[in-house]
């Protein structure tokens, strides 16, 4: 015959060991959806951010260009022509960027940030053409 | 200490961590996204009109 000699501590209830086990694991899956929670959260906020600095940049664009063009800095046509068509172009990326967000597809927030970027870097270049650029139209 | 009252009490401040931020100002508000928007479609309006000038008064 075989006994069981317990050397200390509280003796164990088998129903209440079942139920500590369940409450340990509704409580670890309740700390995994907090923690998810958090880094889903993030990620919105990354990409609101990224958004919100890339029509920050563009507004910067617009802001420059109306400047020069106003204070007659830049009047050769080809470069407005090319000014002009990259800034629609920009503003056609923030659209897109805009709807990707709102549809909650933040992970591709890197790629639609990249083309509004590629499109503020052609009225970049655009915009230096015409400065350097006389008025060779007039 | 109980282990389940430990990490259930963990969880717990972890969600009020991420009430609290939520609140200061992590993701911006759609409401602020669209003024964004909004500013960027009536600047582009006037740049363009002024390109347009420009254009229109070069090729005269």
């Amino acid at each position: 015959m075989t006994e069981t000699i317990r050397l200390g501590g509280p003796k164990l209830d088998p129903r209440r060991t079942v139920t500590g086990m369940i409450a340990l694991s509704l409580a670890f899956a309740f700390l995994v959806l907090a923690l998810s929670g958090c880094a889903i959260f993030d990620q919105k906020a990354t990409a609101s951010d990224k958004y919100a600095d890339a029509e920050r940049a563009f507004q910067i664009a617009l802001d420059t260009t109306k400047a020069a063009v106003v204070s007659k800095k830049i009047t050769d046509v080809e470069s407005l022509t090319l000014i002009k068509a990259a800034l629609i172009e920009a503003n056609a990326m923030l659209i897109d960027m805009r709807q990707n967000l709102a549809r909650g597809d933040t992970p591709n927030a890197d790629y639609f940030l990249a083309r509004v970027e590629a499109a503020l870097v052609a009225w970049q270049n655009a915009y230096n053409k015409g400065l350097t650029s006389g008025p060779r139209n007039h | 200490m109980d282990p389940v009252t430990i990490n259930t009490a963990f969880a717990l401040a972890i969600q009020v961590i991420g009430m609290v931020r939520q609140q200061q100002g992590g993701a911006l508000t759609d409401a602020q996204l669209d003024s964004l928007r909004a500013t960027s479609e009536a600047k582009l309006k006037d740049t363009i009109e002024a390109i347009d000038q420009a254009i229109q008064e070069a090729n005269q």
